[in-house]
């Protein structure tokens, strides 16, 4: 009868840290509007501006309860290819057009040619690890070569959200 | 009474199994740092451009003396054929004469009669006999010049050209006109 009436209590204690615990997991998440940058047509030498409305293409959201600082990090995983040909890649560029973080835009309303390696987008403080959603909204510009071969290209582009040590 | 050492160990087991879960449970969410990724991915479809222009398109010859060779483009050339294709194939450009003959009808120069010669490009090709060299036209096609390189991504090829003309001793004296057809043709 005494050890049946002890294991309820160490399940008890053993389900309170699950509980305390748990933020930690759920701490960090991150979305896109999952739309795809489709720049349709476009002739050799051409430049073409991808917006909605006139302000930006992508609105992305990021947040944090961690309580750590974090970063948003953008890449082009291969440049725009259609079969053995390429653009290069920094024909494709975005740019940070609004935020409604308080932390760092290192490029804001700058043009940034994509590339392999990941670059900063933001850069979030540790006042913004607290659970509120922060939005970065971007744009993209494509200029194609005025050589280039005819036909549909196609590359994927990686947003990587980290936290902080 | 005889329950007492089997409560003890099941309570110790109890306690060892709840510090287990609790290291389990504490130890990566203490040491890890979270990261999420999305994709997008990015799309355009680069429009085909397959064009040839031709300037200054009237070959006129000032009077000619039976015999005689007279060049157009003395110096310099005298008209340029601008050809651009970005199908990534290579392309030919030929040029065959319809027809040369006397205004008044009848009497026909011989194709032949009349010479081109390429005397510079800006393509990555090969022109036919090379660069300055005068070479018969034909009633049948007659290869200028072979693109190859940048010349099938886009890049626009300038050829200039000089002509000349050489009638035969017996020709009947008038003018004469004709027509020349330039092709660009995409080989597979």
């Amino acid at each position: 009868m005494a050890a049946r009436s002890q294991s309820p209590r160490i399940l008890v204690a053993v389900l309170a840290f699950v509980a305390a615990a748990g933020p930690a997991w759920a701490g960090l998440t991150f979305s896109t509007d999952n739309r795809p940058l489709v720049f349709g047509v476009m002739e050799i030498g051409e430049e073409r501006e991808l917006v909605q409305g006139g302000a930006y293409h992508n609105q992305l959201t990021c947040s944090s309860t961690n309580g750590r600082a974090w970063y948003l990090k953008v890449s082009l995983l291969t440049p725009m290819t259609s079969g053995s040909d390429a653009l290069p890649f920094d024909a494709l560029e975005w740019q940070v057009v609004r935020t409604s973080g308080v932390g760092t835009v290192p490029s804001l309303h700058q043009w940034r040619p994509f590339s392999p390696q990941p670059e900063t987008v933001y850069l979030g403080t540790a006042d913004e690890a607290a659970g509120q959603p922060v939005q970065i909204e971007l744009k993209y510009r494509l200029k194609i070569p005025e050589i280039q071969v005819s036909g549909p290209y196609q590359a994927t582009i990686r947003f990587t959200l980290t936290e902080v040590l | 009474m005889a329950v007492k050492p089997f409560a003890r160990r099941s309570r110790r087991f109890f306690y060892g199994c709840a510090v287990a879960l609790i290291g389990q449970l504490a130890m990566p969410a203490a040491e890890a740092l979270d990261e999420e990724s999305a994709t997008l991915s990015a799309s355009v479809e680069v429009a085909p451009v397959f064009s040839l222009s031709l300037t200054n398109p009237h070959l006129a010859f000032a009077e000619l003396r039976p015999g005689q060779p007279t060049v157009l483009g003395e110096g310099r050339f005298f008209n340029e054929v601008a050809c651009r294709s970005n199908s990534g194939h290579p392309w030919l450009l030929t040029a065959q004469i319809l027809s040369l003959h006397h205004a008044q009808g009848g009497y026909a120069l011989p194709a032949s009669a009349l010479e081109w010669s390429i005397v510079e490009a800006t393509g990555s090709g090969q022109i036919a006999h090379g660069p300055g060299i005068f070479n018969p036209f034909s009633d049948q096609s007659v290869l200028l010049y072979s693109a190859q390189g940048d010349d099938t991504k886009g890049h626009p090829v300038f050829l200039h050209f000089r002509y000349r003309l050489t009638s035969p001793l017996d020709a009947p004296a008038g003018s004469y006109v004709g027509e020349i057809v330039f092709t660009m043709t995409e080989s597979l």
